[in-house]
């Protein structure tokens, strides 16, 4: 629709008319919408997962550490918050926004659906339960301040 | 084997099926009966993967559908095993409660809006804000981090607590802004730790540029310290009762 197109992008604010990736469409149709609990005939295990993995990632001692490190690094010295504006801000939209969403919701797309869209289901599945066994593990490849996690 | 997949539900007329393909990469048909029309494909097998193609597809068919009609999205993974089965136990036991959910639901989209806080700014927000934070950030510095392991957890415990904080206090200021522009709204959990908000509105058409113009001027407001994301217009997928139970 005209409305979400219209308008250039800016730093602060993307619009889409439909969801972008996969992350995206997860988010925006999950669970959602009339169900016929009889009729429901689909595979859903890995995606169950996912959800599962996403939120409880809040309280773990995994992002725990990742914070106290973020934190460690900040450099308060320089002239306070006016610093880290506008500069970092372009460098944060890369870092901080979209490798995160990339680390947690990316690498749980690996692993519900392979890396290839076109492998074969049964494989997909049990990948997907090998990975929600080692959460932290395979986060952590998403994530490049996992160099001091020991 | 074979069965109905099943996207939504429109009225009887709307002719709303998209010319793209659906899940399986067969055509989209509409099966009437009554006043309700169920948007259904014919696919092979008894189950629906949950492939990242299969999910787009049942998306972006009722994404297309919802052009030209107002539509109730089923949850993706529906399928029935005929077309007599679709005006049954769909469309005919079903049928006073679909239309007073298309009454209820016409001229009406579903707007998604999410923002993520841009960390180091919320981050050097939390450490000047807070003396303990600050005292014990320094103490864990000053020392070799195998030294520090517990110190540190407990920073990032404090830390998250803030942030949390922060969320609720941001999240809040957020949907308030937004709310009189909707007449309904949803928020989700976030689903990592920068994610502020993570909304959805049910809007009138005819509310959309004042929805978008508030966005902006939400989002603008945050540019230094958040990134928002507004996707839609959308079928109502956040606004129909997901639980067989709620249908009588």
């Amino acid at each position: 629709m005209a409305i979400a197109t219209a308008q250039a992008p800016s730093s602060y604010l993307s619009r889409s008319p439909n969801p972008s990736g996969l992350a995206d469409v997860l988010n925006i149709i999950l669970d959602k919408g009339l169900v016929i609990d009889a009729y429901v005939r689909v595979s859903l295990v890995g995606i169950e997962l996912l959800t599962i993995d996403a939120r409880i990632v809040i309280a773990s001692v995994d992002t725990y550490l990742r914070f106290a490190e973020a934190v460690n690094r900040l450099d308060l010295t320089a002239t306070g918050q006016q610093q880290t504006l506008p500069g970092l801000i372009e460098d944060l939209q890369e870092t901080s926004a979209n490798k995160r969403t990339k680390g947690v919701l990316e690498g749980a797309k690996e692993s519900i659906f392979g890396s290839s869209d076109d492998e074969d289901e049964d494989d997909g599945g049990r990948k997907t339960r090998a990975r929600s066994r080692s959460s932290s593990g395979s986060r952590s490849g998403g994530s490049s301040r996992s160099s001091s996690k020991s | 084997m074979s069965g109905f997949y099943v996207y939504g539900v429109t009225r009887a007329g709307e002719d709303a099926a998209p010319s793209r393909t659906g899940v399986g990469d067969t055509p989209v048909q509409t099966i009437e009966r009554g006043p309700v029309a169920a948007l259904v494909s014919e696919v092979p097998g008894d189950s629906v993967p949950g492939r990242a193609r299969n999910l787009t597809a049942h998306s972006e068919v009722l994404r297309e559908a919802m052009d030209g009609a107002t539509v109730l999205p089923m949850r993706f993974g529906v399928l029935m095993p005929d077309a007599d089965t679709v005006r049954r136990d769909l469309l005919e036991a079903r049928e006073d409660w679909l239309t007073r959910m298309l009454d209820a639901l016409d001229g009406r989209v579903e707007m998604t809006v999410s923002a993520m806080y841009r960390e180091e700014v919320l981050l050097h927000e939390v450490v000047t804000e807070d003396a303990t934070i600050r005292t014990l950030r320094e103490r864990v510095r000053s020392k070799p981090a195998a030294a520090t392991h517990f110190e540190r957890i407990r920073l990032g415990e404090l830390v998250a607590q803030a942030v949390e904080a922060h969320r609720s206090a941001d999240a809040g200021a957020i949907l308030d802004a937004l709310r009189p522009f909707a007449d309904a709204y949803v928020s989700g959990e976030p689903l990592h730790e920068q994610m502020v908000v993570n909304a959805s509105f049910l809007v009138r058409r005819d509310r959309l540029q004042e929805f978008d113009n508030t966005v902006e001027s939400v989002s603008a407001a945050r540019a230094d310290r958040m990134h928002f994301k507004l996707t839609g217009p959308l079928p109502p997928f956040s606004f129909v009762s997901a639980e067989e139970a709620a249908w009588a």
